[in-house]
């Protein structure tokens, strides 16, 4: 996989401190991206853009803890470092369970700054290198008939065609045929493999096994979670 | 008295040389007729006839000259015997007396009547308090109001007797006296006026009620003498019954009293005490003195372990001296059971022996409630004060950390900049440049904080130095006496006046004088002394200094004592001085500190003369109304 190029963003809205942590960083070797406010950033930042921000936490327009909430929901997740001029506890709690990456107390050391620096990005690296991997996983997936599908499920979790066939009210040569173009679609070579695509999947099927015995209908949750 | 002697003997006197000029009569009479003849005996005979017609009329006169002459002794009897009687008997049985004594003069006079009547002390009214009647008459009333016996009642106010034979003999002006004489039976009257002392008591009357009467000189002289005596007995009795008056009511009012009270005579002698002062057990260490002992000589002896005393007997020593008119002083005392305040009043007495009324009042609960209450307050002050000033200094301190992040975050860039081969100079320019604003900025911040605690609200005001120092030093007296520290007062009585915000300048002269009073807790209690003063400098500024005894200030710590938040004090919020000092700034004069040549520390405020007049509000808002006139006319401008 290609490497990504990342970049920090800084969102401050003290001018001063901007510039200088811009140039620190410039310094640094990073690629950077300053902003004042909220407003701007989000004007000008796309999701597509890997990196970090680094985030005041006291803004005029937008406070740092709003920034955070709006981003926490769009994918995938930038991570935020979050600067701030106090040990505000109430303020670092809800920061850090909002998802912060790291918190950063002002005035900061090089190597700190440095450190967050790295771990955040690592993370927005790991991120995104998941997030192709899912993104080719289900366009495969995505090339299966309803009843290949099925089938492929079913298989996932360990069960025998005969009993395939029987949730399928179909017989086991049928079941054998479907197998056989999952198989050949999703370019896999064996059963171990198949039960590692579905893993690697992540799909959530809360109860495995014994719903998908229990009637088919029970699947369709599955089915949909796939399609979104 | 000479009057009196004379009133009696010369009548006896008198008499005694007429009887000598009977002598050749009686010549006459018993040897002429046997020495001559019978023609002329018939002369003879005739003269006889005639010297015996004499000696008839002799011997009536003689007669009747000896009834004057025992009356008259028997008046001298009676009277020696009344005055003896009225002289010694007790006040209280003073009126008993008299009433034996009417009763005595009713049969002396061969009168009917013999009445006392007194004047009302309060009203105009009239008393027969003493009658003695001689048969069954119509009684007189217990009270004359004040419009009957009216003409009577005035003439005896006025001294003057009344001699009235008959009741015709009553001017027409005197109406209400012949009704009220003859709803008594009053036919005849003579009356003396009770005057001793020329105080008018009211007056001794004898009364005929079966007839009219003549009244002689001599028996209105003698009802004088008896009035006279009378009236003294009732002067005596009437001033010892005020004087016992007087001394219960003074008696009660001391007892009532829960201070301590003590009389004192011109040497310091307690001569007389209330309950309260003769409890010893209630003296909590204030001096006590038992009635005949020197109050001033115990004082002075307590006053050897409890330094206050002095100036109590100091005070009480000035007083009965007569060189203060009164003192008042606020002391305390140190026992077992804790502190106890006294407040100490004395009276110097207007008279001529001289002395003093001493009174110490135990006003200990009460002080202890307001220094409890002051204690309260300052704590809520300090309290609110560092909840204040903690929310401004973290507001001074989010603020501050903007520019020192940009600062640091500049010169980690700038370094790694240098390391470089070929360091990019003008970047690190820009850098350096960025580094220098940020720094003015920082600078700024804490300007403008500080700023912003002292110029708040002024409320500028013209104003006396001196009263402010008046004021400030009331409310730290108490402090200063619970701290052992005397203060002195050297204030110039002429200075000019000056204009600020009275609380801020209060708020920096209580500083001031706080900081020297806590300087000196660790000194030896003699050692505390705070000096005050307040003079006008050569330099035109008013100045006010405080100079404690205290160990005074380190000299590297002079410059640093005025930054905010630096403080030596465990409790200190550091930002007394510093504040003290924008204050004094923001009114145009300075805050100094040294260290006196002979030990402690030295803090000088000075502010500039006002240039205001300070004449009443209303002549200058008149001036001012003037100038606007004078301006919208262009006439003049300021």
């Amino acid at each position: 996989m290609p490497t990504i190029v990342q970049t920090v963003f800084i969102l401050d809205d003290d001018v001063s401190f901007c510039r200088a942590l811009e140039r620190l960083l410039r310094v640094l070797g990073y690629r950077v991206q300053s902003f004042q406010s909220a407003f701007e950033f989000f004007a000008h930042w796309s999701p597509n853009v890997a990196g970090c921000l680094l985030l005041d936490l006291r803004m005029p327009d937008l406070n740092g803890l709003e920034v955070q909430r709006r981003l926490a929901g769009l994918e995938p997740e930038l991570p935020i470092i979050l600067v701030s001029g106090e040990a505000d506890v109430p303020s670092c709690v809800s920061a850090m369970r909002g998802g912060a990456a790291d918190i950063l107390l002002k005035p900061f050391q090089e190597e700190e700054l440095v450190a967050a620096l790295t771990r955040a990005l690592a993370r927005d690296h790991r991120r995104r290198l998941e997030q192709a991997e899912q993104t080719d996983l289900r366009a495969r997936l995505a090339t299966l008939t309803p009843r290949e599908l099925g089938v492929f499920r079913l298989v996932s979790k360990g069960i025998l065609n005969k009993q395939i066939a029987a949730v399928l009210g179909t017989k086991e040569g049928t079941v054998k045929m479907h197998r056989g173009h999952v198989m050949r679609k999703l370019g896999l070579g064996s059963v171990a493999e198949l039960v590692n695509f579905a893993n690697r999947l992540r799909l959530d099927d809360p109860c495995p096994g014994m719903h998908a015995l229990a009637g088919r209908f029970r699947s369709e949750p599955a089915t949909t979670a796939v399609e979104a | 008295m000479p009057a009196v002697r004379y009133g009696i003997r010369s009548p006896a006197g008198a008499s005694r040389r007429r009887f000598d000029l009977f002598g050749p009569t009686w010549h006459c009479c018993l040897v002429t007729p046997l020495l001559l003849d019978s023609r002329v005996a018939g002369w003879v005979i005739l003269l006889q006839a005639v010297a015996i017609v004499a000696l008839g009329l002799a011997l009536r006169r003689r007669a009747r000259t000896r009834t004057s002459a025992e009356e008259r002794l028997s008046f001298e009897r009676l009277l020696g015997e009344l005055s003896a009687e009225l002289s010694t008997v007790s006040a209280e049985r003073v009126d008993e007396a008299v009433g034996r004594w009417v009763a005595r003069l009713g049969s002396h006079f061969e009168v009917d009547r013999v009445a006392l009547v007194q004047f009302s002390e309060h009203s105009d009214r009239l008393h027969p308090t003493h009658t003695s009647d001689a048969g069954p008459w119509p009684p007189l009333p217990d009270v004359y109001e004040a419009g009957e016996l009216a003409s009577l009642a005035g003439n005896m106010r006025q001294a003057r007797v009344v001699r009235l034979g008959r009741l015709a003999d009553l001017p027409a002006s005197a109406e209400s006296d012949r009704t009220a004489l003859e709803q008594a039976g009053v036919q005849a009257l003579i009356a003396a006026p009770l005057t001793p002392g020329g105080q008018a008591l009211g007056f001794l009357a004898l009364m005929m009620v079966r007839r009219e009467r003549h009244w002689p000189a001599e028996t209105l002289l003698q009802l004088q003498l008896v009035a006279g005596v009378i009236g003294s007995a009732l002067l005596r009795r009437n001033s010892e019954r005020s004087l016992r008056s007087i001394d219960a009511l003074s008696g009660a009012v001391l007892s009532s009293l829960s201070a301590r009270v003590a009389v004192l005579d011109g040497a310091g002698t307690v001569v007389r005490a209330n309950e309260a002062w003769l409890a010893p057990e209630r003296s909590n260490g204030i001096a006590w003195a038992p009635v005949g002992q020197n109050y001033l000589a115990v004082c002075r002896s307590s006053a050897e372990h409890e330094s206050g005393q002095t100036e109590l007997a100091r005070g009480i020593e000035s007083v009965l001296a007569g060189e203060q008119s009164g003192m008042r002083l606020e002391c305390s005392t140190s026992t077992p059971s804790g502190e106890h305040w006294y407040e100490v009043v004395a009276e110097p007495l207007r008279r001529p022996a001289g002395g003093a009324v001493v009174m110490l009042t135990d006003f200990t609960a009460r002080k202890r409630a307001e220094l409890e209450a002051q204690q309260h307050r300052a704590e809520a002050a300090h309290a609110s004060r560092a909840a204040t000033l903690g929310e401004l200094a973290a507001g001074l301190a989010h603020e501050l950390n903007q520019p020192l992040a940009a600062i640091m975050t500049n010169v980690q860039a700038s370094r790694r900049l240098l390391t470089s081969e070929q360091p990019p100079m003008a970047l690190v320019g820009e850098i350096l440049d960025d580094i220098a604003s940020d720094d003015v900025r920082a600078v700024e911040i804490i300007r403008r904080m500080r700023a912003l605690l002292v110029k708040g609200q002024m409320d500028v005001q013209p104003l006396d130095l001196n009263e402010l120092v008046g004021d400030v030093l009331r409310l730290v007296a108490s402090d200063a006496i619970l701290r052992r520290i005397r203060v002195h007062r050297r204030v110039e009585p002429d200075l000019p006046g000056i204009t600020g915000d009275r609380v801020q300048l209060q708020q920096v002269i209580l500083n001031l004088v706080v900081n020297g009073l806590e300087a000196m807790s660790e000194m030896p209690a003699p050692r505390r002394h705070l000096t005050i003063e307040t003079d006008l400098r050569e330099d035109g500024l008013v100045a006010f200094t405080v100079r404690d005894h205290g160990p005074g200030i380190a000299p590297e710590l002079l410059g640093k004592i005025y930054e905010p938040f630096y403080s030596t004090k465990s409790d200190g919020l550091g930002m007394g001085l510093s504040i003290c000092r924008s204050i004094a700034e923001a009114h145009g004069g300075r805050l100094r500190a040294a260290n006196h040549p002979s030990g402690g520390a030295v803090f000088e405020f000075a502010l500039p003369v006002a240039t205001v007049d300070r004449r009443p509000e209303s002549r200058r808002l008149q001036e001012r109304r003037t100038y606007a006139y004078d301006r919208s006319d262009g006439l003049h401008s300021r």
